[in-house]
């Protein structure tokens, strides 16, 4: 447990600079768009005010404004965009860096005196708890940017839906923040499970190298056939045969099956396989 | 523990927010709007089982929530546990079924027109399809009998699918081991041409012996040549006289359009048909009665919407003596033309109107007919309170109502 906590303090650390940088994008450009869309957004209230319009005039030309009209401009949706990218890159390339360099750092790593495993998964736990953390910061900037749009626009040209009305209607934020506690759990778990799918594609790359390549792309799709198997009952049992409950049950214990021959596979190609 | 500071943090900061997004999620739709019920006169009781499902839709963004309204208050499609919203609402008597047969009713397709329940049975006849446009292919035919639990399952091939463009299904009925199911079906290239289409609709009953399994009997009751012109165009409207009974009404009618813009209906052919022995009796309709939209029948009775100088009445017609009774739905309010996509149900010898939208800020009224004299038992409101939160424009459409019996 000790190994493996200071495994992942380390892989924390190496990509903690980028991900204050990811956090500092994103700050500057959410919270600055917000800042200046609603002072333009109150420039147009004055100027009509100035044009002697009445507060129902106003709010028959303009729309009010809030929280909701934020997150489908560029400024929200383009920083939260990159650091997603920059995780699903980072995914691949907290392996690959260890193999990168003159003296490659996969060397020292895999010669600890302690499970290779746990390199395998402080590696899992740092994409995971960095991806968490990435969607945690943009709820407190979404509080934030409320509080901004608040500060600068008076109440009755506002839209005060609440943050997690927000979350859930706009799609990108929902599918990674659902609502319900369940449903946040199972998106987790099947995050969990895709990360170790690539986790172990990458080791299979790295063990057979060029054909591995193909042997590695055949291990994601034949993941994602047996996780989405589900899905497709429709296909062979027609539309709506299974009620919801039991395609998310399936889907789980799929999932499940994939993880754990996922682990025992990466568990064989780190131990016997890999090669510096 | 200095040297973990910076994974404690964001470890601190994960459960942090997380904690208080969760906990105040339980607020979430506080903010939506609710559909509120104000009871103006007449008998209360009678609105208590009313359940109505809709939608709120804020036309900039992609905010378009379901709702479910009764007794209770609004309930948002987003305040269901997760399990459960996979599932979506249902109406009355498709949750009963789900909750008491979930086995037979896998799979099936939850419209209230597609089953036929009694004390004994209840029965189904859904579409299926194998091909990529889910076009309808065979027929899928259900029997439970509730004693036994058994199950008798049918699939067939609809005959003559090609020549069809679609077919409704308006009408499921048992007796006697067959299951008869009435569907209208859309004709392409039927012998009517005009500039503006090319087709008809037919009204087929098909009939299936359960216990041979196999189906017995095609018999297509009557062809509307829906021609659609400069002038109007014409449609079938099948209406349930007695559901428990197999008793149908088959209206042709047309809609014309006026110099004016307006549209005036008018009847072709009334018809009655019994389901089981597939026998029709043409209906001689007044001339009177000819300007209206059937919305709804009961055993004896045909009932009309009509235009009353723009205000939508009610007409009653006894198809046995010809005997019309009239009256205006509202004295303000409601003009014809709001009226005709308004839900008109027929429950236990009274006459339920719910109104189908309504936006922004506006309300809606709902009324509760006499079906003996078309006197009004009951006069309500909805409205739309706690929207100040959104303060956008709303359009709250009303997708289903229902009263349980």
């Amino acid at each position: 447990m000790k190994s493996f906590l200071k495994l992942l303090n380390f892989e924390f650390n190496r990509f903690f600079k980028l991900y204050i940088g990811i956090f500092v994008c994103m700050f500057i450009f959410q919270i600055g768009g917000t800042i200046v869309s609603s002072l333009l957004y109150k420039k147009q209230i004055n100027k009509l005010v100035n044009q002697g319009a009445g507060q129902n005039t106003i709010t028959e030309q303009l729309e009010p404004f809030g929280l909701l009209d934020v997150t489908y401009s560029l400024y929200f949706l383009g920083p939260l965009f990159i650091g997603l990218i920059s995780i699903l890159f980072y995914t691949f390339f907290i392996w690959y860096r260890d193999w990168i360099g003159k003296n490659t750092f996969i060397y020292r790593l895999l010669t600890l005196p302690t499970s290779r495993m746990n390199v395998f998964y402080a590696k899992l736990a740092t994409i995971f708890i960095t991806g968490l953390g990435l969607m945690a910061f943009q709820l407190f900037l979404m509080a934030i940017q409320s509080k901004v749009i608040a500060f600068i626009i008076p109440k009755v040209y506002r839209s005060d839906l609440d943050l997690m009305s927000v979350v859930y209607h706009l799609d990108i934020t929902y599918m990674l923040l659902p609502t319900d506690v369940t449903e946040f759990i199972f998106y987790q778990y099947i995050g969990i499970v895709v990360t170790v799918v690539f986790f172990t594609s990458i080791l299979i790359e790295r063990s057979y190298r060029m054909i591995g390549n193909v042997y590695a792309l055949l291990n994601i799709g034949i993941a994602c056939l047996i996780m989405l198997a589900p899905l497709w009952s429709a296909t062979f049992f027609g539309y709506n045969y299974l009620y919801g409950k039991e395609v998310i049950l399936l889907v789980l214990l799929s999932s499940s099956i994939v993880l754990i021959l996922s682990l025992v596979f990466s568990h064989y190609l780190i131990n016997k396989k890999v090669t510096v | 523990m200095k040297k973990y500071m910076k994974l404690i943090s964001v470890a601190v900061m994960i459960v942090v927010i997380y904690t208080v997004f969760f906990i105040s999620g339980k607020e979430m739709t506080a903010s939506f709007p609710q559909i509120k019920f104000h009871h103006i006169e007449g008998d209360a009781s009678l609105v208590e089982s009313l359940a109505i499902f809709g939608s709120i839709n804020m036309g900039d963004y992609f905010f378009d929530e379901t709702f479910k309204y009764d007794k209770n208050g609004t309930t948002y499609e987003a305040d269901l546990p997760w399990l459960e919203r996979l599932d979506g609402f249902s109406s009355e008597q498709m949750e009963r079924l789900n909750e008491k047969y979930p086995s037979f009713m896998r799979g099936k397709d939850e419209y209230d027109s597609y089953f036929f329940e009694s004390d004994e049975i209840v029965a189904y006849v859904g579409f299926s399809s194998m091909n990529w446009e889910m076009a309808p292919e065979k027929f899928d035919v259900h029997l439970l009998d509730k004693d036994s639990k058994q199950v008798t399952k049918l699939s067939v091939d609809i005959p003559d699918v090609l020549d069809y463009w679609y077919l409704d299904i308006r009408n499921v009925y048992y007796e006697d081991g067959n299951i008869f199911v009435t569907t209208v079906n859309h004709k392409e290239d039927a012998v009517v041409s005009s500039e503006y289409g090319n087709y008809a609709e037919e009204v087929v009953i098909y009939t299936f012996d359960m216990e041979n399994e196999k189906l017995e009997n095609t018999t297509s009751i009557y062809t509307v040549d829906a021609l659609e012109n400069d002038e109007g165009f014409a449609y079938a409207t099948v209406l349930e006289a007695d559901k428990d009974k197999g008793s149908l009404y088959l209206v042709d009618s047309s809609e014309i359009y006026s110099d004016d813009g307006s549209i005036k209906m008018k009847l072709n052919k009334v018809m009655q048909i019994d389901v089981a022995s597939q026998k029709k009796k043409e209906i001689q309709v007044e001339k009177e009665v000819k300007g209206g939209v059937p919305v709804q029948a009961d055993a004896n009775d045909l009932y009309f919407l009509q235009n009353k100088d723009g205000k939508a009445a009610l007409m009653k017609y006894n198809v046995e003596n010809g005997e019309r009774i009239s009256t205006l739905i509202f004295d303000e309010g409601v003009s014809y033309d709001d009226a005709q996509d308004s839900y008109i149900e027929e429950i236990n010898g009274l006459l339920y109107f719910i109104p189908a939208f309504m936006y922004n800020d506006d309300t809606a009224k709902i009324a509760v007919l006499d079906t003996n004299t078309l006197d009004k038992k009951y006069v309500g409101e909805l409205t739309v309170e706690n929207r100040q939160h959104i303060n956008k424009f709303l359009e709250i459409y009303i997708n289903e109502a229902y009263i349980k019996e």
